[in-house]
């Protein structure tokens, strides 16, 4: 691999790390940092990276790595609990709809914030960085069935919490 | 067919099952209400979150890293290396030179062959049948045998005598003069006694 086409890889995936360090730390600095940090490791291990493995399966589990670690060290920090990501949101014109929608989009941020960490990286996998769930799969190095079932864990407290919320309408 | 579990809605909606399996979905979601009305939330749920994402991600620029992908584009070459260097060379050379060394040492051993005898000779008579090595002594022997065989055979010593005797040419070309004269005396005796 030369490096133009190392730089193209690195170029494709640092939204894509960079949004599920966001996701898991919730926090924009954090993930500023996490990412920069990730990529460092990488650019400090690519001679160890095996030519078998996907490049972005690897890229993805050493973001996770450092992702947990970074997650274990700030929960030990005292009295720093990380603040719930704000989201920032262009709002539509429609006051009542703009209202509507904010209502809607604090919920899902809540409901995603409250899965648990695996339910939350196949959520953000599967989202946010797009990826197909065998794809997850190979990452968590875990079975098809075992991150299909987090993901409809996830889909299901989602649904639950937008349903308890009255935000959206379901006919009975 | 029962209700379908949410999960496979979810897959059906993920599009992640079989055209088989999709077909047996919809046949059933076109005549159970139940399962039409659940897929119908599912699908607002999906598509709202997906909206979001959308938004989250649009919202959050990626932060600038010019300087990362610096360092990679500074990264010294992987070089190819050299044949000699490859790790499957040398077991592969080693491999090589023990065949080699194996078979010259197979075709420059001297070996005990025996020689190859081109004098052979098939006895192929009705009654019996005989590969035998045409060497010196046994063609003195087969002489032998000829000539006794004319001596004792009656109807040969008649053939020879009287004409019929061309197939025993062979045979008595090899006879020198003295041997066939005294043959001819010997059948002589025999055919007055």
């Amino acid at each position: 691999m030369d490096s133009i086409q190392l730089n193209q890889l690195i170029e494709e995936n640092y939204k894509k790390i960079f949004l599920l360090a966001l996701k898991m730390l919730k926090n924009y600095e954090d993930a500023e940092d996490a990412t920069q940090d990730i990529f460092l490791k990488v650019y400090e291990n690519i001679n160890s990276f095996r030519k078998e493995a996907k490049f972005t399966t690897w890229i993805y589990r050493i973001a996770l790595n450092h992702i947990y670690y970074m997650n274990n060290k700030r929960s030990k920090e005292v009295n720093q609990f990380p603040e719930a990501h704000e989201i920032r949101t262009q709002m539509n014109a429609n006051p009542s709809s703009v209202l509507h929608e904010k209502e809607l989009f604090i919920s899902l941020e809540n409901a995603i914030n409250s899965l648990s960490p695996r339910q939350k990286e196949v959520f953000v996998m599967r989202y946010y960085n797009q990826l197909p769930f065998k794809k997850i799969a190979q990452i968590l190095e875990k079975s098809l069935g075992t991150v299909k079932s987090n993901y409809f864990f996830a889909m299901q407290k989602i649904k639950n919490n937008l349903q308890n919320q009255n935000l959206i309408e379901f006919q009975e | 067919m029962k209700c379908i579990d949410k999960n496979i809605l979810l897959d059906y909606l993920n599009d992640e099952l079989s055209s088989r399996k999709k077909n047996r979905i919809a046949a059933h979601l076109s005549e159970c209400e139940h399962c039409r009305n659940e897929l119908k939330e599912w699908e607002k749920v999906l598509s709202i979150t997906r909206e979001f994402v959308d938004r989250n991600v649009q919202t959050n620029p990626v932060p600038p890293h010019a300087h990362i992908t610096q360092r990679f584009e500074n990264l010294p070459q992987k070089q190819d290396k050299p044949i000699w260097a490859r790790s499957w060379v040398r077991p592969a050379l080693a491999t090589v030179s023990v065949l080699f060394v194996a078979l010259m040492i197979f075709f420059l051993s001297p070996r005990t062959v025996p020689e190859i005898q081109e004098n052979y000779y098939v006895i192929d008579n009705v009654t019996y049948t005989e590969t035998v090595s045409l060497s010196d002594g046994y063609l003195d022997n087969l002489e032998t045998m000829y000539l006794q065989e004319i001596y004792e055979n009656d109807e040969l010593t008649h053939d020879i005598l009287y004409g019929d005797w061309q197939y025993y040419e062979d045979v008595l070309d090899n006879l020198d003069q003295d041997e066939l004269q005294e043959l001819i005396n010997k059948m002589y005796d025999n055919s007055i006694t």
